[in-house]
C-alpha cells in the first residue's frame, strides 16, 4: 500500500508548510505517484463540499458572537463574575475554562466550534490574569473536545446513522465519559495549579461584591439560558442558535453602549478572517481524507488489526491505539464513515455491546482531534492564540494523560457508558 | 481487470442500495470473467452529497452512482414529474412504469442535456414516502393543516405540504432527529427504513400510509465509461443492472416487515387511510399538476402519466 | 532595483484588491447572519418556512471563506508548525520561506486550474432553491486561489529582497491616520 501521502504530509508540515496546504499537497503528490492525476479534480471538489455545510455555519456565527463579546467587554464582565466566586482559588480561571467547555458542550456539537469560541474569549482573559498564553491555549484545546462527547453531538448523530444504533442511547451514553473528562481535567488543573503556583486571580470577594458582579454580568449570563431554552422549545435548531447568540451578543452590547455601530465592521472583518482559516482547514481535511479513503489504507489497517487477535480485551486495546492515531489525521466524521462499518461488526461478534463500542470509538476519535503531534482542534487553538502548535502540544501533555486514563476506564468498564442508557430504556 | 468501476451510493451498508450494488458487483465481475472490477463506496467516502456525486460522475471520477429525484433535479428539474404526489397508485404499477419505455426516454433526454450521464435502470430505495408525525395522527389532508412538516429542500415536496395547509420546513437530514425532539418540526415525510435507520422512531409515533411518493432509485453510469466497453461487456453491465434493479425492488418489500414490526413494538401506530380518505389526499394534491406544468412545462408530467396509464391498463386482471 | 519596483507595484495592486475582498467578506458575514435569523423568524413567528435561506447562507459562507483566504495568506494567519524558522540562520530562513511559498504556489496553481474546471462544469448544475447555477458559487474558488497566488508572488519577492515575515507584518500594521481601505 502506498503511504506516500503520509510521509509527504509529515515532512511538509515539519518544515513549516501551513497545515491546510500540506493537506492538499500530500494527497496531490501521492495521486501523481499513482498516476491518478484525474483525481485532482476530486480534491477541489471535496475541498468545496467540506466547506459547503449547514452545521458548519455554527463556526462563523459562534466566532462572531465571541468577537462581539470581546470587543464590548462582555467577556470581561463574565470573567469578573466568575472571579468573584472562584477567583480566590488557585488556577480558578483555568477551571472556569473547563467548566465553560462542559456547559458549552450542551449547545454545540463540534469541538472546532467550541475551541474557537471559548478560546477567543478566555485565552486573552487568562493572559491578562497572568497565565502563560501557551497554557491558556492548551487548556482550551484539551477541554474543547468535551463538546462532541456530552450531548448534543454531531458525530454521534452520524455514527448512529452509519452504524444503526440509537441516537438517544448514544447521547445518554456520552454523558458519563464527558463528565469524567471534564472532572479529570479539573482535578489535573488543581494539581498543576498547586505545583506550578498558578495565579490566584483575586482576594476572596465579599457577597456584596459578588452580587454586584452578578448584576453586571446578568444579561451575558443569560446567553446559555436563551440558547438552550430556544433549542429545547423548538424555536431554533442548534446551528441557528449560533446565529441567535451572535445577534443576542450584539443587542446587549449596543444597549449597554459598550459597543457602537462603528465597531461593527471591524468585528465582522475579524470574524471573516478567523472563520476563513478554520473553514479552509476543514475543507482541506475533507479533501485529504477522501484520498486516504480511496487508497484503502484504513481498511487495510483495520484488517491487519483483526488478524492479530480475537481476544476482545486485547482487540479493544489495539483498536484504541489505532483510533487515536487515525483521529490525529482524519476528522472524526470521515473516520467514522470509513472505520465504523469495518470495525463495528467484528467487535460485536466478539461480544462487545454496540453502544459501548460506539462511545469508545467516538471518544477516541474526538480526543485524537486534540492529540499531539496533530489534530484539527490543535491547529484551531494555535491560530486563535497565535501560539506554535508544538508549544501548545507540550503544554497539553498532563491533560493528554487524563484523556488516556478516561479512554482506558471506559474501554474496560462498560458500565460507565451503559448504565445511563439502560436507565433511560435504551437497551443495548 | 481491464475496466474498473467505482460505484457510489450514499446510504449505509444496511440499505437495499448496498444489496443491489453487491449483486451487481458479483454478477458483472463473474460474468465478465474478471475483465471488469467493481469497487463499492457506500456512505459518502468519495463524495458527500447527491449533487457532488453527480459532478464526480460527470467527470468520470466515479463511474456508477445511485440517486433519487432529489439529486437529479439539479441537472434535470423535470425529473420531479416522478415525485408528483400520488403519481403511482401501487408497487406493481410503479415497477411496470419505471421498467418500461419511460427509462429509455429519460436516458435519451438526460444524455442530451449532460452528455455524460447515462441512466441504467430505475429500482427502488426504501419503498414509499409517507407522512410520519410525532404527536398528532394524520388521517386525512385536513389533519396536516397548521403542522410543521419537514421536507427535503425540493419545491414539489414543499408544495404538497403547502397545499394541505401545513408549513413545509426544509431541514437538512443531519438536523432532523434533534428538530423532531425539540419540536422545530412536528413531522416528516420519509420511508419506513429511513425512519428506523436514523432512529427517528424515538420521536415519531404515527405513520400514515398515504403513499404520496414512490421512491424510485435511479442508477447512473458515466457515458464514456459505458461507451468504451466492448459490446459483449456492455451486455453484461446492462444485465447486471437489471439484477440490481430486481434486488432493490424486492428487498424493501421483505425488509419493511421487520421495520414496521419494530416501529409498532416501540409504541408506534401505523394508519392506512380508507378509500375515501385516500381520495381526499389525492384531491388535495391535485393543484400540484398545474403548478408543475407552470414550472417545468407539461411534457414530462404527461410522459410519466401516460406510462402509468398504459401500465394500469395492461395490469388489469384478465376477465 | 527593477525587482524592488516590481515588488512595490505588486504591493499596491494587492492592497487594492484585498481591500475590496475585505469589504466583501465582512458584508457576507453580516448578511449570512441576517439570512439565518430571517429563517428562524419566518418559520417560528410567521409559520412560513423559507426554502432559500439555508442554501443562500451556505453559499455566502463559501464566498466569505475563499474571498478572505488571500487576506489570511497575506497576513500569514494559517496554522502551521514553525519550529524550524526559529532554529535557522537568517540567510537559510529566506531560503526556507522561498521554498515554502513555492510549494504553496504549486498547490494554488493546481487548485486554481481544477477549481476553474469545476466551476465551468457547475454551469450545468442548478442550485436547489435559488435561481442560479452552481457556477456562481464555485467561482469563488478560482477567484480566491488566483488572488492568493498574487499574494504569494509578492511574498516571494519580499523574501528574495530580504524582507522577513516579522518586518513585513510590522509594515502592514495600520498607521495612525491611514485611510480605512488601506488597512488590512
Ligand atoms: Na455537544
Ligand atoms: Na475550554
Amino acid at each position: 500500500m502506498s503511504l506516500a501521502f503520509f510521509w509527504v504530509l509529515l515532512a511538509s508540515m515539519a518544515i513549516g508548510l501551513p497545515v491546510a496546504f500540506a493537506m492538499l499537497l500530500a494527497p496531490g503528490i501521492s495521486l501523481v505517484l499513482e498516476g491518478k492525476e484525474a483525481f485532482f479534480l476530486m480534491l477541489t471538489q471535496r475541498l468545496y463540499n467540506g466547506i459547503d455545510s449547514f452545521p458548519l455555519m455554527a463556526v462563523p456565527f459562534f466566532m462572531l458572537a465571541g468577537e462581539i463579546m470581546n470587543r464590548s467587554g462582555i467577556t470581561l464582565g463574565l470573567v469578573n463574575f466568575s472571579q468573584a466566586f472562584i477567583g480566590h482559588l488557585r488556577g480558578g480561571l483555568a477551571q472556569i475554562n473547563i467548566l465553560s467547555s462542559m456547559l458549552f458542550a450542551g449547545l454545540s456539537g463540534s469541538a472546532v466550534a467550541d475551541c474557537s469560541t471559548l478560546g477567543k474569549m478566555l485565552i486573552p482573559a487568562m493572559e491578562q490574569n497572568g497565565y502563560s498564553r501557551k497554557f491558556a491555549a492548551a487548556v482550551t484545546a484539551a477541554s474543547s473536545i468535551i463538546g462532541p462527547i456530552i450531548p448534543p453531538s454531531g458525530i454521534m448523530i452520524l455514527y448512529a446513522y452509519v452504524m444503526n444504533v440509537s441516537v438517544g442511547g448514544l447521547f445518554a451514553a456520552g454523558i458519563v465519559p464527558g463528565a469524567m473528562i471534564g472532572g479529570g481535567m479539573m482535578a489535573m488543573t488543581w494539581l498543576l495549579a498547586k505545583r506550578r503556583n498558578y495565579p490566584v486571580a483575586a482576594e476572596k470577594a465579599s457577597w456584596k461584591q459578588r452580587g454586584k458582579a452578578t448584576k453586571e454580568a446578568f444579561w451575558p449570563l443569560m446567553t446559555p439560558v436563551i440558547l438552550l431554552g430556544g433549542i429545547l422549545s423548538g424555536i431554533f435548531t442548534p446551528t441557528e442558535a449560533a446565529a441567535v447568540s451572535a445577534a443576542y451578543a450584539l443587542v446587549i452590547s449596543l444597549i449597554s453602549r459598550e459597543m457602537t455601530w462603528k465597531d461593527l465592521p471591524g468585528v465582522l472583518y475579524d470574524t471573516a478572517k478567523s472563520s476563513a482559516v478554520i473553514l479552509f482547514l476543514v475543507g482541506s481535511a475533507v479533501a485529504f481524507s477522501s484520498v486516504v479513503s480511496l487508497s484503502g489504507t484504513p481498511q487495510k489497517i483495520a484488517h491487519l488489526v483483526l488478524e492479530v487477535t480475537h481476544n476482545p480485551l486485547l482487540l479493544l486495546l489495539i483498536i484504541n491505539i489505532v483510533l487515536l492515531i487515525v483521529g490525529m489525521f482524519l476528522d472524526a466524521g470521515p473516520a467514522i464513515l470509513i472505520l465504523g462499518p469495518i470495525l463495528g461488526p467484528v467487535l460485536m461478534q466478539n461480544g462487545i455491546d454496540p453502544l459501548h463500542f460506539a462511545i469508545v470509538m467516538c471518544v477516541n476519535l474526538t480526543i485524537g482531534l486534540a492529540t499531539p503531534p496533530m489534530g484539527l482542534v490543535l491547529f484551531v487553538a494555535s491560530s486563535i492564540s497565535n501560539t506554535r502548535v508544538e508549544t501548545i502540544a507540550r503544554e497539553m501533555l498532563p491533560y493528554l494523560a487524563v484523556h488516556i486514563a478516561v479512554i482506558a476506564l471506559i474501554t474496560y468498564i462498560p458500565a460507565l457508558t451503559l448504565t445511563l442508557p439502560r436507565l433511560f430504556g435504551f437497551a443495548g | 481487470a481491464d475496466f474498473t468501476f467505482n460505484l457510489v451510493h450514499l446510504s449505509n451498508t444496511d440499505d437495499e442500495d448496498y444489496d443491489g450494488a453487491l449483486v451487481f458487483k458479483d454478477y458483472v465481475e463473474s460474468h465478465s470473467n474478471g475483465r471488469i472490477a467493481v469497487q463499492l463506496y457506500p456512505g459518502g467516502q468519495l463524495c458527500g452529497a447527491p449533487v457532488e456525486c453527480i459532478e464526480s460522475l460527470q467527470s468520470n471520477l466515479i463511474q456508477i452512482f445511485q440517486a433519487t429525484t432529489g439529486g437529479v433535479s439539479n441537472v434535470f428539474p423535470e425529473i420531479q414529474a416522478l415525485d408528483v404526489p400520488y403519481m403511482f397508485p401501487s408497487d406493481r404499477v410503479a415497477e411496470c412504469a419505471l421498467g418500461g419505455p419511460l427509462v429509455g426516454e429519460l436516458r435519451e433526454e438526460v444524455l442530451k442535456r449532460t452528455g455524460s450521464m447515462r441512466l441504467m435502470t430505475i429500482g427502488n430505495t426504501g419503498g414509499w414516502r409517507n407522512f410520519a408525525t410525532v404527536s398528532k395522527q394524520i388521517k386525512s389532508p385536513a389533519d396536516v393543516k397548521g403542522m410543521k412538516i419537514r421536507t427535503i429542500n425540493s419545491p414539489i415536496q414543499m408544495e404538497l405540504v403547502k397545499n394541505m395547509g401545513g408549513t413545509p420546513t426544509p431541514i437538512g437530514w443531519s438536523e432532523v432527529y434533534t428538530s423532531l425532539a425539540t419540536g422545530v418540526i412536528e413531522g416528516t415525510k420519509n420511508g419506513i427504513t429511513d425512519i428506523m435507520s436514523a432512529k427517528l422512531n424515538e420521536h415519531i409515533k404515527y405513520i400514515t400510509l398515504d403513499g404520496h411518493g414512490y421512491m424510485g432509485s435511479m442508477w447512473w453510469m458515466n457515458q464514456d465509461a459505458f461507451a468504451e466497453l466492448p459490446d459483449d461487456l456492455k451486455q453484461v453491465v446492462d444485465d447486471g443492472f437489471d439484477a440490481l434493479r430486481w434486488t432493490t425492488i424486492v428487498m424493501p418489500k421483505r425488509r419493511q416487515i421487520e421495520a414496521y414490526e419494530a416501529f409498532k413494538k416501540g409504541g408506534g401506530t401505523v394508519y392506512t387511510p380508507s378509500e375515501q380518505e385516500k381520495a381526499e389526499f389525492v384531491k388535495a394534491a391535485e393543484p400540484i399538476h398545474k403548478w408543475f406544468s407552470d414550472q417545468y412545462g407539461s411534457k414530462w408530467q404527461d410522459t410519466v402519466e401516460n406510462a402509468v396509464n398504459s401500465c394500469e391498463a395492461s395490469l388489469k386482471p384478465a376477465g | 532595483m527593477g525587482l524592488n519596483l516590481l515588488r512595490s507595484g505588486l504591493r499596491r495592486l494587492n492592497l487594492g484588491l484585498l481591500s475590496v475582498a475585505k469589504y466583501l467578506s465582512l458584508t457576507l458575514v453580516a448578511v449570512m447572519t441576517l439570512v439565518i435569523l430571517l429563517q428562524v423568524v419566518c418559520r417560528y413567528v410567521f409559520n412560513d418556512a423559507l426554502a432559500w435561506t439555508e442554501e443562500a447562507g451556505r453559499y455566502m459562507m463559501v464566498w466569505m471563506t475563499f474571498i478572505a483566504l488571500p487576506i489570511v495568506c497575506y497576513k500569514g494567519q494559517h496554522a502551521a508548525l514553525d519550529f524550524f524558522s526559529h532554529l535557522l540562520w537568517r540567510r537559510t530562513r529566506y531560503l526556507l520561506e522561498i521554498v515554502l511559498y513555492t510549494l504553496i504556489m504549486v498547490v494554488l496553481f493546481f487548485a486554481l486550474e481544477k477549481s476553474w474546471l469545476f466551476a465551468s462544469k457547475g454551469a450545468r448544475i442548478f442550485a436547489t432553491s435559488l435561481p442560479i447555477t452552481k457556477y456562481w458559487v464555485y467561482l469563488s474558488m478560482p477567484i480566491g486561489f488566483g488572488l492568493s497566488m498574487l499574494v504569494y508572488v509578492e511574498l516571494i519577492l519580499d523574501a528574495i529582497t530580504g524582507l522577513l515575515p516579522e518586518r513585513r507584518q510590522a509594515q502592514l500594521q495600520a498607521q495612525p491616520g491611514q485611510a480605512l481601505w488601506k488597512q488590512l
